[in-house]
């Protein structure tokens, strides 16, 4: 049974608090990313209510098949990051590496999966600001919807690149046997990073492919 | 407030049964999408993100197991999103017509 | 107050001489360590943000060129307001002071993450580094606002500086999360909120500033560097954006910003006039509370920038009401020091100087705050010198003096050695006077019409002008000293006793300076913050 003492840091009364204090840290740090995102969806809210039809019509222009996959994609690497979790703190070290792999292969197809639709509309010269050249919809609020598109997508994928990597650092360690029912606070807190990185697709998927 | 070493151990089957419900939600959002809701469309699309969001924030991310503190952060962290956006609207709403980027007006006429 | 967390008195190791390699301080770990880092380096950025002021109070000795030619003027004035909002105010109290003394107060043996305080120590020199080095090689015009469209436009290189100041803001983020999470968890026992120093609320309402603020600031500078060099154009007219949008983002960060600067000194200023009028703090909980009030409404406020830039006149409204409430805040918190005053026995020392400096300071400050958030008062001094004058006295009159009264009230504790007094309280006058000779002429300056960040005035301004160049040289002079008398007082000043001020506050129950641990036995708090309650338990050493 592995030693909870090894654990606690010395300027910590108990694990207990310790792992009170990281988890806060965790929420505060994912406050930041809310705060992050949010200058974003404000410059998007701000100019769908200037541009509404020219919003509505490049919306359409976007793969909303592909973007639909993707939130299913997200949605259950969240089930299998929240099932990680669960076997870890249950003893069941390997199927715990099984889940945390898995999500990290869902993360990775995410990705290609908004590659394929970046190369997309790459091709169709649907791109931010100065390089638009979507001829089919010459409006100023079309140029700006791509732009927002880019910026909140692109900034999310920043996101999810990143968890891939903690994920994956995280998965190892597991596999390394660093954590057990006692403790298995990081683990916890890769997870909480995953799902703040679910989230936020949750809004992003309505507000970009379903106006 | 229990200690929070003693990890409510969440079971399998409540994880699943929230996946199904994400799922659907995901499945009703993109439905309501062919339905011309004109504009109850955004309304309702926002208020299915909510619910999923909360879906993830209370049972994924344990926040309703866990101390008041964390819940009180992401709260105030979305209050706060709010905050700003609210104004920020609230001010492409009020303009002056003419001083909008398009010359259009935002808010209609009374 | 606590029984046992006494530290033997005898001299001996403590967290200055424990180990003195270079490694053990650049790889260090104890908060106080980490405190008197930022503490140099924050030093370091006043005197270069100094610098920059004194050169264009110089240029603005006479209309037209004087010293330099107006691209170099422009640039000056954006190094100044990027180094002295970004380098010294946002990290100076609560990354110096917040970093050695929050967990001293709180009884506790470090911050709660200990290896990210270490982070932010060099998070803060990498931006500032990279800011600086954008700053020499072609410097922004922008003034430190950079505002749409000249930021997309400028020849000049901004990114490098926005870059600098986007890490600059992750150590502002980290030393956040670090002490919410230290206060929150680290308490030591007995220590309720209701019993925790004024400057730890301070410090935890900043720090909720800090962590709420930042990103979108990060988010904002982000933009801008698209904008300029890849043309995105968000904020561009010409492409459908909106010039105004920007804005919203901009100050929706940066009004609070000014909060994370002035919070902190007005914790500073409970303490030292606690121990100096030796009084428990009048109204405790209202100051308290009004620390979180300031740190939440001062989010609503963001507006009262955007006055006559296009905004919505609703919008306009809303923020100068909202503006008006924040007030409140800090008037109650100037009514219970004041409060505290009375009847109290006054000893009047350096540090109370600067405090005496700091309460004139803030009202007069806050005072023309209130008027310049009245929208129609606005339209006129909106961007004079009136708005210079104002958020100097806060910034420059009420958070600076703080500071000051902050380095010369824990001195003895971070470095167990005395300065000598009747410098500081030579040099104290001469901030005083100075300052006011420096920015009470720009209040007129700015309700005649001169505008801020000209080049160029017409020559019926030159009085103020000289007259304002005057007292910034006094106000340069009154530094200088100070660094001399504290650099000698470093080298040979006398040992400083345990408690010099006769302090009732509980970092004063440590060894001067503590030792790496800060306390041998876990405290347990039994007693309030304040509480002058028997002369015999102060330690006098």
């Amino acid at each position: 049974m592995p030693d909870t003492h090894v654990h606690r840091a010395h300027h910590f009364q108990d694990l207990g608090k310790q792992v009170h204090a990281e988890r806060l840290g965790m929420w505060l740090f994912l406050g930041t990313e809310v705060l992050l995102f949010a200058g974003l969806f404000v410059g998007y809210s701000f100019y769908r209510t200037l541009y509404p039809h020219a919003f509505a019509e490049a919306s359409h222009h976007l793969d909303t098949p592909f973007g639909t996959l993707e939130t299913f994609d997200l949605i259950t690497s969240s089930l299998a990051m929240a099932l990680g979790i669960h076997f870890t703190r249950t003893g069941r070290r390997r199927l715990s590496v099984a889940a945390v792999a898995l999500t990290i292969l869902m993360g990775l197809a995410f990705l290609g999966m908004h590659s394929v639709e970046y190369r997309h509309e790459y091709l169709e010269g649907m791109l931010p600001g100065q390089y638009y050249h979507f001829a089919e919809l010459p409006l100023a609020g079309a140029s700006l919807f791509f732009t927002m598109y880019f910026l909140m997508t692109g900034l999310h994928s920043l996101h999810v690149i990143a968890g891939v990597g903690v994920l994956t650092y995280l998965c190892v360690r597991t596999y390394r046997g660093a954590y057990s029912p006692a403790y298995q606070t990081p683990l916890e807190l890769g997870g909480l990073y995953w799902h703040l990185v679910d989230m936020i697709w949750i809004f992003l998927y309505p507000l970009l492919y379903l106006i | 407030m229990a200690s929070a070493t003693e990890t409510h151990v969440s079971s399998p089957l409540r994880l699943l049964l929230v996946w199904v419900a994400l799922c659907a939600l995901t499945v009703l959002t993109f439905g309501l999408h062919h339905v011309a809701l004109g504009g109850y469309a955004l309304p309702a699309a926002l208020v299915i993100a909510v619910v999923k969001s909360a879906l993830v924030a209370l049972v994924f991310m344990e926040l309703w197991e866990h101390r008041g503190a964390n819940r009180l952060v992401f709260a105030v962290s979305v209050l706060f999103v709010l905050l700003l956006m609210s104004l920020a609207i609230a001010d492409v709403l009020t303009r002056f017509p003419l001083a909008t980027p398009t010359g259009i007006p935002t808010f209609p006429a009374p | 107050m606590s029984q046992s967390a006494v530290v033997s008195r005898r001299a001996g190791k403590n967290y200055l001489n424990v180990e003195t390699s270079v490694k053990s301080w650049l790889l260090t770990r104890d908060h106080k360590r980490i405190g008197l880092m930022f503490l140099v380096l924050n030093v370091g950025a006043l005197f270069v943000g100094g610098v920059f002021a004194l050169l264009l109070r110089f240029e603005h000795l006479s209309p037209g060129p004087t010293i330099m030619d107006a691209i170099t003027y422009n640039r000056l004035f954006t190094l100044h307001g990027v180094v002295m909002v970004w380098l010294f105010m946002i990290p100076a109290i609560p990354s110096a002071f917040g970093n050695f003394l929050v967990p001293l107060m709180i009884g506790a043996e470090d911050v709660a993450f200990p290896r990210l305080n270490l982070a932010s120590v060099y998070l803060y020199v990498a931006g500032a580094l990279i800011a600086l080095w954008g700053m020499f090689h072609g410097g922004a015009d922008t003034g430190w606002t950079f505002y749409t469209p000249y930021s997309s436009m400028t020849p000049t290189k901004v990114v490098p500086i926005l870059i600098g100041v986007f890490i600059i803001g992750f150590s502002t983020i980290v030393t956040g999360i670090n002490f919410i999470v230290t206060i929150h968890t680290l308490r030591a026992k007995g220590l309720t909120w209701m019993r925790m120093p004024l400057f730890v609320w301070a410090i935890y309402g900043t720090s909720i500033i800090q962590v709420l603020a930042t990103p979108v600031l990060g988010l904002v500078l982000l933009l801008i560097a698209l904008e300029h060099s890849l043309g995105l154009g968000i904020f561009d007219a010409a492409r459908g954006g909106d010039p105004v949008l920007f804005q919203h983002l901009f100050w929706f960060y940066s009004h609070p910003a000014v909060y994370i600067m002035v919070l902190p000194a007005m914790g500073v200023v409970s303490e030292v006039i606690a121990c100096f009028a030796r009084k428990n703090p009048f109204g405790y909980k209202a100051i308290a509370y009004s620390s979180l009030g300031i740190a939440f409404v001062g989010f609503f406020t963001w507006g009262h920038h955007m006055f006559v830039s296009g905004q919505s006149t609703f919008d306009a409204g809303a923020f100068a009401v909202l503006s008006m409430l924040v007030g409140v805040f800090t008037a109650i918190k100037v009514f219970n020091w004041v409060a505290t005053l009375y009847k109290g026995s006054i000893q009047f020392r350096t540090p109370f100087a600067y405090i005496c400096g700091f309460l004139y300071f803030i009202v007069f400050g806050g005072m023309t705050g209130v008027a310049v958030a009245t929208v129609s008062l606005d339209v006129h001094w909106h961007d004079t010198y009136f708005v210079v004058a104002h958020f100097h006295f806060i910034m420059v009159g009420a958070t600076l003096m703080a500071f000051l009264a902050a380095l010369h009230y824990w001195f003895p504790k971070m470095f167990g050695k005395m300065y000598n007094e009747g410098w500081g309280l030579v040099s104290a006058v001469l901030i005083i006077l100075g300052f006011n000779a420096t920015f009470i002429p720009q209040f007129w300056l700015g309700n005649f019409g001169m505008p801020r960040r000209y080049y160029n005035y017409p020559e019926r301004f030159q009085w103020l002008h000289v007259a304002s160049t005057a007292g910034s040289t006094l106000l340069f002079f009154g530094f200088m000293i100070i660094l001399i008398y504290l650099f000698i007082a470093l080298r040979f000043g006398r040992r400083a006793e345990w408690n010099p001020w006769g302090s009732r506050g509980f970092e004063w129950r440590t060894a001067t300076p503590p030792p790496t641990h800060n306390f041998d036995q876990a405290p347990v708090f039994t007693h309030g913050p304040h509480e002058y309650h028997e002369p015999h338990e102060v330690d006098l050493a």
